[in-house]
């Protein structure tokens, strides 16, 4: 039988396998431990802009935000509330009800040491006043040119609110907050209501989010795929073999992404449950293999040939599988590179971790499996001679 | 040899017995796909949709983005240039040339389909100058400080004075036709006749999403060909063989012609996110046409075609379902968190590799058999 060089180093590789199960063994284990650690500390990216095609136009976006500081502005929506039935509640949201609650938060948030710029309807009336009746603030308005403050059907309005977020989360966390107190106790007049929005608000909820599913689609796909594994494989710990180096490849992925400051973001949260669904052939096609060659073959020919063949095939398919995904890092979006090559790393780990692991963890399983049976057949014999005994 | 399966024996049996038959049925599927792949479309992301609609910060950005248009509008930035000393430039934007010139563009791109509002200070200005724009820089500089039109200036004027800016509003249907805005509005600024010293461009959501169309297009055949090229490159060193090179590629050729036909038929597009899934599905779909060559061939040395390939497919037929399963449950696992921004490539990532597989237990073995020649002195059956 004619073999190629990389057939005969992975048989080569099965040898020493056989031998340093334990061995190979405690190495993943060291590996997997600091792997771990580093994994806890990995960082998320919320900006979706960061992970769209940058267009010379987002150059002028960027230096028009420098110059007006309204790109990433949190905003108040303040709507009339359509569901109250409130006795008086304003009908338009240029009434004076509204507008004196619009300047009593506007100087509230200005007082606040995060915020640099308020501005609103409020901003108007503080030089004129609060106006008498409705008409009289039409009018004002009017004058002012402020249409762009108001939707259509003057049922809303919108407070804009200019302030350094810098990089912490924790930034927007407190503007949230400050706003929300503010709101409270700026006099909201009945049949109104007004909620905190905007791109930082939204970035909040899309961090807060991003860590529910990232640990959710992950564990949910876990389960399903190890109970197919399972029944599948009709055996719990042969189900676990194919499984373990997912679970090692997404730690060592997720470690290794701390290692070189790569962020967890929108197009990346999904990754553990991807890699788990495409990286469980290498395992499911290395175990069955085993099984197949062990029928008639001893321990180290069946594993020979397992990790040769399939080693073989699997380096292949891994290969064109990176290739795939590498192939989206020269893609304009950057979240979409991301995404390549996480999967990319994501994949060779579960590649090496079948190839140079899983078969040590076939023959410990094997081994300890004949150990127990052994120990199980010494007992029954025990016991039936035992029996035996009593009987002669 | 006789499959742990029956069906899976008798699939077996039959395409190695009757290739010509599976790859004619193969191509007659493929020239249905290929008319629903014409029906594919490029669409826009909507970021709002993919995030959870009972969330108030999601509702009120999303009346904010409908009611006050902030998806449909666009910014033209008027800025003054670094100019030569003693040269007669504007060199503050509130120069009354640069003032007729704001006023000049304001009026023309209120002809540009489906505006609903321009902004430019221009307007106030002139509002409270009887309808004119006075001469000189002076005038203008009191006429800005007139609190009235406080807002206004804040938001239209930079604090410094170099840069000014027009707001355009259009109406919802302006995203049904952005290329048309768009080259209509790089009409108006190329032939609007600017200043000399001022530069003129234009930014916001209407005019940038034909650009994102356009980049989608050039990257998804971009990234395609890298990924095809770099599985070429690996499939001949793999198996330094032309034959056993391509052979492979079959499966993902007809694998990703038949996603893109199906996700046609049922009215379905690509987006800047799923535009990468056709370098991905390639990546992942060739790995079942690998398997099954892989074993044909070490069959193939001690059997006939159409014995290696009935123990190959007996083999691995199995083990591809059951990859292919937990391939589908990982994509769809993504559909199923809050956030739903990676839904949809998981859900095309779902019918690429379900097709590619496929087209690798039909097409890529029936092409085996019908190409391969039996060599001498090997046994006939099993």
């Amino acid at each position: 039988m004619r073999l190629n060089y990389i057939e005969k180093f992975l048989m080569r590789i099965a040898v020493f396998q056989k031998k340093n199960a334990i061995l190979i063994l405690i190495l993943t284990l060291i590996i997997s431990g600091f792997l771990t650690f580093q994994m806890t500390k990995i960082s998320m990216q919320s900006d979706l802009k960061e992970a769209m095609p940058r267009l010379s136009m987002d150059d002028v976006s960027d230096r028009v935000a420098d110059k007006f500081g309204s790109q990433d502005a949190v905003l108040i929506l303040v709507q009339l509330d359509k569901d109250s039935d409130e006795v008086g509640a304003p009908t338009d949201i240029r009434d004076p009800k509204v507008i004196k609650f619009m300047i009593n938060l506007e100087d509230r948030l200005s007082k606040e040491d995060s915020i640099d710029k308020v501005t609103s309807i409020g901003t108007i009336f503080k030089q004129t006043g609060i106006p008498e009746n409705i008409e009289t603030s039409k009018l004002i308005l009017s004058k002012a040119g402020a249409e762009s403050l108001f939707n259509k059907d003057y049922s809303a309005t919108l407070m804009y609110i200019t302030c350094d977020l810098g990089s912490s989360e924790n930034g927007v966390k407190e503007i949230n907050l400050a706003a929300q107190k503010d709101i409270e106790t700026s006099g909201l007049p009945p049949g109104v209501k007004a909620t905190v929005t905007g791109t930082p608000s939204m970035r909040d909820m899309i961090l807060t989010l991003m860590k529910h599913d990232a640990m959710f689609t992950l564990l949910l796909a876990a389960g399903i795929i190890l109970i197919l594994l399972i029944v599948t494989q009709r055996s719990f710990t042969k189900g676990i073999i194919v499984f373990l180096p997912l679970t090692l490849g997404i730690i060592w992925t997720l470690g290794t992404m701390t290692l070189f400051g790569i962020k967890l973001s929108i197009a990346t949260v999904g990754i553990g449950a991807m890699i788990l669904g495409l990286a469980v052939e290498y395992g499911v096609f290395m175990v069955q293999r085993y099984h197949e060659e062990r029928e008639d073959k001893t321990q180290e020919d069946a594993l020979k040939i397992a990790v040769g063949g399939v080693g073989f095939s699997i380096l292949g398919s891994g290969l064109t599988t990176i290739v795939g995904f590498l192939a989206l890092t020269i893609s304009v979006a950057p979240m979409l590179g991301d995404l390549g090559s996480s999967l990319a790393l994501g994949i060779s780990f579960c590649l090496i971790i079948t190839i140079f692991v899983t078969p040590s963890f076939i023959i410990l399983e094997e081994n300890l499996e004949r150990r127990l049976t052994h120990k199980s057949h010494i007992k029954q014999t025990e016991k039936i001679k035992q029996h035996q005994r009593k009987k002669w | 040899m006789v499959g742990k399966n029956k069906l899976i024996n008798k699939y077996a049996r039959f395409i190695s017995n009757k290739p010509a038959m599976v790859l004619i049925i193969s191509l007659v599927i493929t020239a249905f796909m290929i008319y629903g792949m014409i029906n594919l479309k490029t669409v826009n992301m909507d970021y709002e949709e993919m995030l959870p609609q009972d969330n108030p910060v999601v509702n009120s950005f999303k009346v904010i983005s409908e009611e006050f248009g902030g998806e449909n509008s666009a910014i033209i930035v008027i800025e003054i240039e670094d100019s030569e000393p003693n040269s007669n430039e504007p060199v503050d934007v509130r120069d009354p040339r640069v003032i007729n010139y704001l006023d000049k563009l304001s009026n023309e791109l209120r002809y540009v389909r489906d505006v609903t509002a321009v902004s430019s200070i221009a307007e106030p200005i002139k509002k409270l100058n009887e309808g004119h724009i006075p001469n000189t820089l002076n005038e203008i500089i009191v006429t800005l400080d007139n609190p009235t039109i406080s807002y206004q200036k804040n938001s239209l004027v930079s604090k410094d004075s170099s840069m000014s800016l027009i707001t355009v509003k259009f109406s919802e249907d302006s995203t049904d036709h952005a290329k048309e805005i768009e080259k209509e509005v790089e009409k108006i600024i190329e032939n609007s006749n600017k200043p000399a010293g001022i530069s003129v461009q234009a930014t916001g959501d209407v005019l940038k999403d034909p650009k994102i169309m356009r980049i989608i297009g050039e990257d998804m055949s971009k990234t395609s060909i890298v990924s095809l090229a770099g599985i070429i490159l690996v499939l001949l060193l793999m198996f330094r063989s032309i034959k056993y090179g391509f052979l492979p590629l079959t499966a993902i050729i007809f694998g990703v012609l038949w996603a893109m036909g199906f996700l046609g038929l049922i009215g379905g597009g690509l987006n800047t996110m799923t535009s990468g899934t056709i370098s991905m599905i390639m990546g992942v779909g060739i790995d079942f046409g690998i398997q099954i060559i892989v074993r044909f061939r070490q069959e193939f040395k001690t059997l006939d075609k159409r014995s290696a390939m009935e123990k190959t497919m007996n083999a691995v037929i199995g083990p591809i379902l059951i990859t292919t399963l937990a391939a589908l449950i990982g994509f769809q696992a993504m559909s199923l968190g809050e956030l739903t921004l990676m839904a949809d490539m998981g859900n095309i990532m779902s019918l690429g590799v379900f097709f590619c597989m496929f087209a690798a237990i039909t097409v890529v073995p029936s092409l085996i058999v019908i190409i391969e020649k039996d060599k001498a002195n090997k046994p006939k059956h099993l």
